[in-house]
């Protein structure tokens, strides 16, 4: 048996109602599947989401008060002519919220191996099929065959089967199970703009150390061009500055005044010269009175050297001044 | 009745663990990302430190070439009776007028002259203090021979 997409699409949204369960369960079955083994009785195909209860007639025309007439808590009666399937379709769409049918419905099943195995062992009392999540589940009664039910478990057909005893427990459990989910797919969202955040930092990171590590670098260069700068500096402040200012004013002016007073003191060391000649002539003259022997020339000599050494003097004094 | 060991719980568990690992995940990297946070401030503060640092730096540096080319002026104007100082400090201040740190900035690597000139006023200073040393005993020498006639 195989399914066309758009049929399986239309096919998989029949949910069977059982009347004997009282609208406790619901099972989903392709609509062949019901017209071929004559599973159920056309008017209980029943659609129920949200307290919403649909009736499907199989092929059999029906109007809104066959509805009332089957069963007063049907809200819908659709017929399910072969013809008609996209307009139920849609206006199954458009009573059922779409989430709900989601809920129920989630994944497909490989049919020909369900079906092969309802036909053979006769499941007729499995109460539901349905898988959710990528789980297969069987709602079960009290009455279904638990020997089959396992088998189709050890056949991997289904994850899990419930009864209805313990339906109210799974659902909360599944609940939680698809809070859970979602919270994984919210975390592994954060996760993810974490992550992207991260990377966005982390280049952030490696740019700035670049440029940072760039800056240093340049920094460095400066550094050769301050420190000595810095040094010189050291060598160098306000107060030091106006001493050394002081000290080139003060020693300019010593300078200067050395300089005017050379010529004064090479006048005195003149004197001082000129004094020792006077000296020693006067004590060439002594000598002369005393009747020690004195050449003529001897004076002359040592006149012309007074002479000579006073002019050189004198020109001394006037070159300096 | 639940007939077989469920499935169902097992992929809860894992869903449990996964939702587990997850949290572990997102803590580490919540943890990743305050430390990258805070990296990135520390960078950025120490990179705005630079600047200050360098920005400071320039200023002072400026008002010491400006203070340093005034003094130079003074120098050279005083020290114009002793002529080997006097061509000294010439010569210095002409080096330092070079230096011209309005323009600079801290992406950009400091010309070559500039550090030649931070060196060579360095050893300038150097120098000068040596050259005072020197006047000082040189005119003291005098004084003294002076003193002496």
């Amino acid at each position: 048996m195989s399914f066309s997409p758009t049929h399986f699409e239309i096919e998989r949204r029949l949910i069977y109602f059982d009347k004997r369960l009282k609208g406790k369960a619901l099972i989903c079955l392709p609509e062949d599947l019901i017209k071929r083994f004559h599973l159920f009785p056309a008017e209980d195909i029943l659609l129920e989401s949200g307290g919403t209860k649909i009736v499907l007639k199989i092929g059999v025309p029906l109007d809104d008060s066959d509805a009332v007439r089957i069963d007063p808590v049907y809200d819908y009666v659709l017929p399910t002519n072969p013809n008609t399937k996209i307009q139920i379709k849609k206006k199954i769409d458009q009573i059922l919220p779409a989430k709900d049918l989601r809920l129920l419905i989630e994944e497909q099943v490989d049919k020909e191996e369900v079906l092969d195995l309802i036909h053979s062992e006769r499941l007729f009392n499995i109460n539901a099929f349905y898988t959710l999540k990528g789980m297969k589940f069987v709602l079960s009664t009290a009455n279904t065959n638990m020997e089959i039910t396992s088998v189709m478990a050890s056949r991997d057909l289904i994850t899990e089967i419930i009864t209805f005893e313990s339906l109210e427990d799974w659902k909360s459990k599944w609940s939680d199970f698809l809070n859970k989910e979602k919270e994984a797919k919210k975390l592994e969202k954060s996760i993810g703009s974490l992550e992207q955040e991260l990377s966005q930092k982390e280049n952030q990171l490696q740019e700035l150390c670049l440029e940072l590590q760039e800056k240093v670098k340049i920094c460095e260069k400066w550094e050769q061009f301050f420190a000595p700068l810095m040094a010189a500096c050291g060598l160098y402040d306000n107060k030091k500055k106006n001493e050394i200012v002081q000290q080139i004013k003060k020693q300019a002016e010593r300078y200067k005044r050395f300089s005017e007073q050379k010529g004064e003191i090479e006048l005195q060391s003149g004197k001082m010269t000129f004094e020792k000649i006077k000296e020693n002539l006067s004590n060439i003259f002594s000598l002369s009175q005393t009747g020690t022997d004195i050449k003529r020339e001897d004076i002359s000599t040592t006149l012309k050297i007074i002479v000579e050494e006073t002019e050189e003097l004198l020109r001394n004094v006037c070159n300096t001044n | 009745m639940s007939v077989t060991p469920t499935k169902f719980e097992t992929k809860c568990n894992i869903i449990n663990e996964k939702l587990d690992e997850l949290r572990v995940q997102r803590q580490d990297l919540k943890s990743k990302k305050n430390e990258l946070d805070e990296k990135l401030t520390e960078i950025k503060e120490n990179r705005e430190e630079l600047s200050n640092t360098f920005a400071d730096l320039s200023n002072q540096t400026e008002e010491f070439i400006n203070s340093i080319l005034n003094f130079l002026k003074e120098l050279e104007e005083d020290s114009q009776g002793y002529e080997p100082l006097n061509r000294f400090v010439k010569d210095a201040k002409k080096c330092v007028e070079k230096i011209n740190l309005s323009s600079i900035k801290d992406d950009q690597e400091p010309p070559k002259e500039y550090i030649d000139t931070a060196i060579k006023l360095f050893s300038f200073m150097k120098l000068l203090e040596e050259k005072i040393q020197n006047a000082e005993t040189f005119l003291s020498e005098k004084v003294r021979v002076k003193r002496r006639l």
